[in-house]
């Protein structure tokens, strides 16, 4: 009797364990969030997993240059980036990215054996104002930490498996590097679009002090971007302030957190300026663009052709919205000045 | 720790159950639950450090109190007193912010919330050394070892989600010799009601759990129809969940040579809501009848009395599953069902005509009672699920508009497992009209013929034969249940 049970207990666990070793086994051959190695030539691999698959593409992908930073990052084409500046760049966006999200990436860029000669940042100003330590998602810390250990949850994983090794290699389909995460071609860009799904807000609050987020603005970048700027003096940081619409501003203008906003941008921007290896565009002033709705698809995000132009700008010598130490202060005068005159309302129905 | 997890089944299972038999292969057999003690421990303490002092604190102060009785010191004052602490702690722990919130409420005023972490299991291990410690008091129980104790209070299969064992049926088998080799047999069914647990648990209720927690955050997005599945899918989430734990818990022990009590009897079968609790958390209900509802008397003093000791035990039966209005209004609710349930009873010995209890009558009445139990759980689930009473309020008053007209897409997005594309591309099914929602009606009925029309695990155990086909489905399940662990969610149970 006990004979029979021991015939199928040893059946039942040599088979678990044996299917078990295989999928592990697969998952390290194929690598599909590349935790061990470049992907491999005549593997398809699909890329629209930012958590699981930036940590990969920041320790074993070859490049000399990243873009870090929110959705607003994830419509750049880096095909253009070697066009125009010759530059070998991976994007590592992450949606809503919190400053410490920043950090937790660049700690992994900095390990890697790539000689970074540029980092093109997205600051987004409702991110920094958060309390430090804050992130957009909780993070998979089995791939982003060295212990082996925790690999199990990666090994072991159905998601893996059928979504991210199986299915890519049955149909076929692979994600160009330069169009991962892109999701413009999903997106509708319409002022109708725009204005059907705005919340418009409904509380007008007392503006809060200028001062309201400087000391969070000040922790989080004391403590995720400026250490890396000082650590790398040999790499250029493009600091940039994307262009959200009129309507972003309208809200802020609402919520009464307007001022305090533009000062923490005015904060970050002279910090910034103080260092000779970095860069700061404010892309942010441009009017005729961010009153017209038709460039968006939501109150913040534009069409991918702003990302391109954006990059075109990085590119351009002499470009008109690159800050400097003298002009910084009139320009950002002159956006306030032109916020505090700004009709919201009348941005309010689609024409 | 959980037992859906990869360190419990790749490191702490196989070291738990292989030091156990080695130690008492060498006749260690005190060093052996020694050893399954400080797994226990290591078990309880792998969630947060804190909680273990809690657990060791409760264990230390019970079993002096055990002593004491046993040595017949003040029996009714140290019994009092014994019990009286363990309810304290649990109320420090489990009621006091509720407490002061709802005084907060009440009065305006603002006195500030603890804010403590709620110690996992609280609520089982609490009750199960105050059955004990009135057992202690009555007399019915012998001196125990500090370590056998130990052992009973914190034995890691059933410390945080129970069953809640009782001291007679667990100590003895802690120091019966003849359970102390591994024995094939009760190895081979442990791993199989291991497996068959964790499948429930991780394929059945996870699943049905992300369309439940999706909906009960867009209450108020959804009409009668959507909320009436979001009831439903809570209704097969919760059990699923809770009796698959349990029967992990079974499947551990019994690998072990521990027979742990049997906690779930096919609750949904249920013709009434007494019945239902004769199925459901079958632990609990017994722990409430001997140390609560007999003690008031039971049904001795009279029908007045009676129901008003049901409606005690069941309010009671509402706090200690949560500290809430939502909570008590549940127990309430399933006190006046009970209550009218038993009334119903009386009447209809009475005064129904003869013709309903012909025999042919009989099925059909008890499908129309179990189709009512069920209808009536549905609805006092979204009560215990939900977040408030107004949300409980929204959510019923929006299933009995009978409105609606399609099922949401993102409801049925949830049920679009990674698995099922690859058949559903392999047959062309997404070609099909309402394909998106195919998933959702076969996930749902399967999980409705596993309640309503297939045998429960234990009914099938004497005449389960083990054999190539059973052992490598067996193999199968475990393998889809291990490879589905990554990101699956937490027991529902484990706050309670």
């Amino acid at each position: 009797m006990n004979i029979k049970y021991k015939r199928y207990i040893r059946t039942l666990l040599i088979c678990f364990i044996l299917i078990m070793i295989i999928s592990a086994t697969l998952t390290v051959v194929i690598d599909p969030f590349f935790h061990y190695h470049k992907p491999l030539k005549g593997m398809h691999y699909i890329i629209d997993n930012q958590l699981t698959q930036n940590p990969g593409i920041a320790k074993n992908f070859d490049y000399d240059s990243v873009i870090l930073g929110s959705s607003m990052t994830v419509n750049f084409d880096t095909d253009l980036f070697a066009k125009v500046m010759g530059l070998n760049t991976v994007k590592l966006s992450y949606n809503g990215a919190y400053p410490s999200d920043i950090d937790n990436i660049m700690q992994l860029v900095v390990q890697s054996p790539n000689e970074v000669s540029h980092v093109f940042l997205c600051i987004d100003i409702y991110t920094y104002k958060a309390p430090y330590g804050v992130t957009a998602y909780g993070i998979p810390d089995y791939l982003y930490d060295d212990s082996y250990l925790n690999d199990i949850f990666y090994l072991l994983n159905k998601d893996v498996l059928l979504d991210y090794i199986l299915a890519p290699q049955i149909q076929r389909e692979d994600t160009p590097l330069n169009e991962a995460y892109w999701n413009w071609p999903y997106m509708i860009y319409s002022a109708e679009w725009v204005m059907a799904n705005y919340e418009q807000p409904t509380i007008f609050a007392e503006p809060l002090p200028s001062d309201s987020y400087q000391s969070n603005i000040k922790e989080n970048m004391q403590k995720c971007i400026l250490p890396y700027i000082e650590a790398m003096p040999d790499t250029e940081f493009v600091a940039f302030f994307p262009p959200y619409s009129i309507l972003y501003w309208y809200s802020r203008y609402a919520d009464g957190s307007l001022a305090a906003e533009l000062a923490g941008e005015k904060q970050i921007i002279e910090e910034l300026l103080t260092y000779p290896n970095v860069r700061v565009y404010y892309f942010q002033n441009q009017y005729d663009f961010i009153i017209n709705l038709d460039n968006y698809t939501d109150y913040t995000h534009y069409s991918h052709e702003m990302n391109d132009q954006m990059t075109l700008w990085f590119a351009e010598e002499g470009c008109p919205y690159e800050l400097t130490t003298e002009n910084y202060e009139t320009i950002l005068n002159q956006m306030n000045a032109w916020l505090a005159e700004c009709d919201f309302k009348s941005y309010l129905t689609v024409p | 720790m959980l037992f859906n997890s990869y360190i419990f089944i790749f490191l702490f299972l196989p070291l738990a159950l292989a030091g156990y038999f080695v130690l008492n292969h060498f006749k260690c057999y005190e060093l052996g639950k020694l050893f399954l003690v400080g797994m226990s421990l290591w078990f309880y303490a792998y969630f947060h450090l804190s909680y273990l002092w809690i657990l060791l604190c409760s264990i230390a102060l019970n079993y002096i109190c055990h002593l004491l009785l046993i040595h017949r010191f003040h029996t009714r004052f140290t019994a009092f007193a014994g019990i009286l602490l363990n309810i304290c702690i649990l109320y420090y722990f489990k009621y006091f912010d509720f407490v002061i919130e709802t005084i907060n409420g009440l009065t305006g005023s603002h006195i500030s919330v603890s804010g403590v972490l709620l110690p996992l299991g609280i609520s089982f291990f609490t009750f199960q050394q105050i059955g004990f410690l009135a057992d202690s008091a009555k007399g019915s129980v012998d001196r125990q070892k500090p370590l056998d104790y130990a052992l009973f209070v914190s034995f890691f299969p059933q410390l945080i989600a129970g069953p809640i064992v009782s001291h007679e049926e667990m100590l003895p088998q802690f120091s019966d010799i003849s359970k102390k080799r591994l024995s094939a047999e009760n190895f081979y069914f442990g791993l199989r009601i291991f497996i068959l647990g964790l499948g429930k648990k991780v394929l059945l209720a996870d699943t049905f759990g992300q369309a439940v927690y999706w909906g009960f955050q867009h209450y108020t997005a959804l009409d009668g129809l959507n909320t009436f599945l979001v009831a439903l899918f809570y209704t097969l989430q919760l059990y699923f969940d809770f009796s698959g734990y349990c029967d992990m818990a079974r499947g551990i022990g019994r690998m072990f040579n521990i027979q742990i009590p049997v906690n779930f009897l096919s609750p949904y079968k249920s013709a009434s809501i007494l019945e239902f609790w004769d199925r459901w958390h079958i632990t609990l209900t017994r722990f409430f009848t001997k140390y609560i509802y007999i003690p008031l008397g039971g049904n001795r003093r009279g029908i007045l009395r009676t129901c008003l000791n049901v409606l005690f035990v069941f309010c009671i039966s509402g706090l200690w599953h949560g500290a809430g209005w939502t909570f008590l209004l549940w127990g309430l609710l399933h006190g006046v069902f009970s209550v009218l349930t038993r009334l119903w009873r009386i009447l209809k010995s009475r005064f129904i005509p003869q013709a309903l209890s012909h025999p042919k009558a009989q099925p059909v009445l008890k499908m129309f009672g179990i189709l009512l139990t069920f209808l009536f759980l549905n609805i006092s689930w979204t009560l215990f699920r939900a977040e408030s009473l107004s949300q409980a309020g929204y959510m019923l008053r929006n299933i009995f508009t009978f409105r609606g007209t399609h099922i949401y897409a993102e409801l049925a997005g949830y049920f679009q497992l990674h698995e099922f594309w690859y058949i559903i591309k392999f047959f062309h099914l997404d070609a099909l009209p309402y394909a998106s929602y195919y998933c959702m009606f076969g996930i749902t009925a399967v999980a409705l013929v596993l309640i309503f029309a297939c045998r429960n695990l234990h009914e099938t155990e004497s005449s389960h034969r083990p054999g190539l086909i059973n052992t490598l489905s067996l193999t199968v399940l475990g393998v889809w249940c291990v490879l589905s662990l990554s990101g699956v969610s937490t027991f529902l149970y484990f706050n309670f």
